[in-house]
């Protein structure tokens, strides 16, 4: 009794030892299911599933179908589900399997499209603490056969959700047994069951079978197919996991070629001088930043050859020497230029870092300025040119506040220059540029940096509004050469302005005392300003807009603009002084962002819309502030009548229109 | 005897219609970093004759044979036309053989003057006559331009038509024409333009013979002012 007792207890403890690995997993769990019903002939089947709360979810939707299907889609609260696969007997019997890891945990339509209209049914099946991908799955088709038919595939897991569908052809009443459940409806238009779908789940590995039976026991054909979802958390090959000490790892050594020498010294006792292998580092720091290390320990980091490495760039204003000239980009480095008007002086000021070593490959550098035109990345530009070449889009730019092939210096990066980014400042570097621009040879050794600047200038056949990204190479070769920056600078557009009136001349018809003439003119503006434009009139006869010798007809008081478009000028309604020669903007005709109703009226009726003489100085009549990329009108509408007494005669007079840029 | 005149009147005003072509020429320009363009437009316009004209008469009122009697017709012309303006009259009663002041039914009539024929010019004399000179013994119906209350002076009034002055012995009549020969009483020319209406007074000249049957006579007349 005890013994046992004993064996009892020693069994329990056993069997919790093994559990614990299991625990620690949340087991496979089916949650709601759910049925489309029967549909038929309809290019769509929707119907409800709730998806519970539960993690590792999965929602498995399988449909059987009849037709040809076409591109068959499944969603579910407007999410599109996987399709794992689908067979078909011709344009007959045929499933569908869909499935959807981590739904929405909601209840919404599931939504089945099936182009052709073709008949079927779908079941929905939600599911827990499996994996969020297909462990297996098997649809296929079913020649002729006779039951029991059957579906196989592998789980690799031991712990597996397995799903199934299968329709027959002509075989009702198919069941399934008792180790599959069955979920969904069975299809059919005599109410019997010619498809069917069931799960089950699995405690263990390998092939998984599930059948579907009839009581007719004769021969059918059909589709059927299976999927298998494993238990999340479980690793494709189970435990126990390897931990044989019978292998282990072997690390080769390869040796290096170069190196620095065995030798060492330094003047700095802040830096670590690294060295192994009988190797020790070399060569001084002033750098508080920077350490340098060697042997073959510097060649495991940085490698024996050079690496000259674009790390920063200023933009700096052609106004002063090498280090007086101040920052265009408000004294900050590797910010990208982005204005620069055509055939303006800007310096560039780059430094060049040799990231990498002098064993290989290693030369003095003829460091040489080019550009590209940016499509997408500076990196991504396949074409570069030397800005000293001939013609191009950038040129040189002589400074009268430059040397060329004077030494830059190590100025700070407020004033211009660029951070420092290695151990030591190349002194002696010819890299002050303004007419040519590649410099002499000049070594750039290992721990050493250069900085150089060019004063260039973009030519007027650059790209209005285009960018341009600048690069170091050695005399066109940019080999050793990476760029982990690329300076930019994006040409202004000019700014244009196209004025056009539509006639330099306007008559108006015979005028008869008393009786209104009318005539006008179409201002059409084209501008890229951003802040657009003003239009102003004025008569060029200071007496009068229109004579004829001696006699001049009357003019209306002349126009007085508010001092802004939203207040009123001086212009009144066409019946104050109506004998005169008078104008208004219209406002038919004239575009909105042109028209000022506060000048001209809230309407071109008699009583709203308001006239004024033109005056003999340039008054605004139009203040858009708006760009025009494309044409704007304003309509100028002229009246004209004059009292029984006006002289008879030709009349003319000249006004003129001029329109200006805002500022 | 009572003699009545009665006097129409129409005024003319021409109007002259002028049209214009719009030009349109294209006027446009482009500029490039320049932020300021500018386009000159030439207005034009013709300004039409206008005209207005108006009369005013008094009547000759009861006539006596033996007396003259006299009566006149202001003309007020309001025109904008600076290459003046004409005034021309006849009666519409006369003809070849009917005379301008006639009873109803012209069962009587005054004899006219011979019919007003004007130089060539207004510097060229007419054949208008001074009172003594008139036809049938000076018992007709004459008329003639008067000068001193004139607006125009003799820009209008014509001393070669219508004599220096308004004196008798000065001043010259002459007969009413027809209607189917419209004569120019009155011509100012280009200078002549004024912002002011222009008055001119037309005086007719009446005497009856002893002879002349009583009665109501009237004189239908036509004035026509036309701008140049």
């Amino acid at each position: 009794m005890k013994s046992k007792i004993l064996l009892t207890s020693s069994f329990l403890a056993v069997f919790c030892a093994l559990a614990l690995p299991f625990s620690a997993k949340a087991a496979i769990t089916v949650g709601n299911v759910s049925s489309s019903g029967d549909h038929f002939g309809a290019s769509s089947r929707t119907w409800a599933h709730t998806h519970a709360a539960g993690s590792d979810g999965v929602l498995i939707v399988t449909c059987s179908t009849f037709g040809t299907g076409g591109a068959m889609t499944a969603t579910f609260n407007g999410e599109s589900m996987t399709e794992i696969g689908q067979a078909r007997i011709g344009s007959q019997e045929g499933v569908i399997v869909f499935v959807l890891f981590n739904p929405s945990v909601t209840t919404a339509n599931i939504v089945f499209t099936i182009p052709d209209g073709g008949d079927g049914v779908c079941a929905g099946l939600s599911a827990y603490g499996v994996s969020n991908s297909v462990d297996a799955s098997n649809i296929t088709t079913i020649g002729s056969a006779v039951y029991p038919m059957t579906v196989s595939a592998s789980a690799s897991s031991p712990s597996s959700l397995v799903v199934s569908i299968f329709q027959s052809v002509v075989s009702p009443n198919v069941s399934v047994p008792g180790s599959q459940t069955e979920f969904g409806l069975g299809c059919g238009n005599d109410g019997n069951n010619y498809c069917l779908s069931s799960y089950s789940l699995s405690s263990s590995a390998g092939t998984q079978t599930h059948t579907y039976n009839n009581g007719a026991a004769s021969a059918d054909t059909g589709a059927i197919g299976m999927i298998i979802l494993k238990e999340s958390g479980q690793s494709t090959l189970p435990p126990p996991y390897a931990s044989s000490t019978s292998f282990f790892i072997t690390h080769r050594m390869l040796n290096i070629a170069g190196g620095n020498p065995a030798n060492s010294f330094s003047s700095s006792t802040t830096f670590r001088l690294l060295g192994a292998g009988g190797q020790t580092a070399i060569g001084s720091s002033t750098s508080s930043t920077f350490g340098i290390e060697s042997g073959f320990l510097r060649n495991l980091y940085k490698g024996p050859a050079p690496i000259y490495t674009q790390m920063h760039y200023h933009w700096r204003n052609d106004d002063g020497s090498e280090t007086t000239a101040t920052s265009k980009t408000s004294g900050s480095q590797d910010a990208v230029l982005s204005t620069l008007d055509e055939s303006t002086g800007v310096r560039l000021r780059l430094l060049i870092s040799n990231e990498g070593g002098t064993r290989l490959a290693y030369a003095q550098q003829q460091l040489r300025l080019e550009y590209g035109l940016k499509s997408t990345t500076c990196a991504a530009i396949s074409s570069w040119t030397d800005v000293g070449g001939v013609g191009g889009d950038w040129d040189m730019f002589s400074s009268a506040n430059l040397t060329e092939g004077g030494n830059t210096t190590n100025i700070a990066v407020a004033t211009g220059g660029v951070a420092n980014e290695n151990a030591t400042f190349v002194a002696s570097n010819g890299g002050i540029r303004d007419t040519t621009s590649q410099t002499s040879s000049v070594p750039v050794s290992s721990d050493s940096y250069i900085e150089l600047e060019y004063s260039i200038q973009a030519l007027t056949a650059a790209t209005d509004n285009g960018t341009y990204c600048f690069r170091v190479t050695n005399a066109g070769s940019a080999t050793n050469y990476a760029y982990r920056v690329y300076p930019e600078a994006t040409i202004s557009s000019p700014l244009s302005l196209t004025f056009v009136v539509d006639g330099a001349s306007q008559a108006f018809s015979a005028v008869t005392p008393g009786t209104l003439a009318a005539t006008s003119s179409i201002l059409t503006v084209k501008t890229t300003n951003p802040t657009g434009f003003i239009a102003t009139v004025e008569r060029s006869d200071a007496t009068g807009t229109m004579s004829s010798g001696a006699f001049y007809i009357p003019d209306k008081t002349a126009w007085v603009p508010g001092v802004a478009t939203t207040t009123p000028g001086n212009a009144t309604a066409s019946t104050t002084q109506p004998l005169t020669l008078q104008f208004r903007v219209r406002q038919t005709g004239t575009d909105v962002p042109n028209y000022a109703s506060s000048w001209w009226g809230t309407a071109d009726t008699t009583a709203s819309a308001l006239f004024a003489g033109f005056p003999s100085t340039a008054s605004t009549i139009v203040n858009r502030s708006t760009p025009a990329a494309a044409t704007t009108t304003s309509y100028v509408l002229y009246n004209l009548n004059v009292p029984v007494t006006q002289q008879t005669g030709t009349y003319s007079g000249d006004i003129i229109y001029t329109v200006t840029a805002n500022p | 005897m009572s003699l009545y005149t009665f006097f129409s009147r129409k005024s003319l005003a021409r109007d002259i219609v002028t049209s214009f072509v719009v030009t349109a020429t294209l006027f446009s320009s482009i500029i490039y970093a320049v932020q300021v363009n500018a386009a000159a437009v030439t207005l034009t316009a013709t300004v039409s004759t206008s005209l207005t004209f108006t009369t005013s008469s008094s009547q000759f009122g009861t006539v006596t044979p033996g007396t003259i009697a006299w009566a006149t017709t202001t003309l007020d012309v309001l025109t904008n036309d600076t290459a003046g303006w004409f005034v021309t009259l006849s009666g519409d009663n006369k003809t070849s053989v009917n005379n301008n002041l006639q009873t109803v039914g012209n069962a009587a009539s005054f004899t006219d003057q011979t019919e007003w024929v004007p130089g060539a010019a207004t510097t060229t004399t007419g054949n208008a006559v001074v009172r003594a000179s008139l036809v049938n013994s000076g018992n007709v119906l004459a008329f003639r331009v008067m000068t001193a209350s004139s607006s125009n002076g003799t820009v209008f009034t014509a001393p070669s038509w219508w004599g220096t002055t308004d004196a008798d012995g000065t001043a010259r009549f002459a007969g009413i024409s027809s209607s189917t020969v419209q004569r120019q009483i009155g011509y100012a020319g280009t200078g002549s333009y004024s912002a002011s209406n222009h008055i001119n007074t037309v005086q007719y000249y009446l005497l009856a013979s002893a002879s002349q049957p009583t009665g109501s006579y009237s004189a239908p007349l036509t004035y026509t002012a036309t701008g140049n």
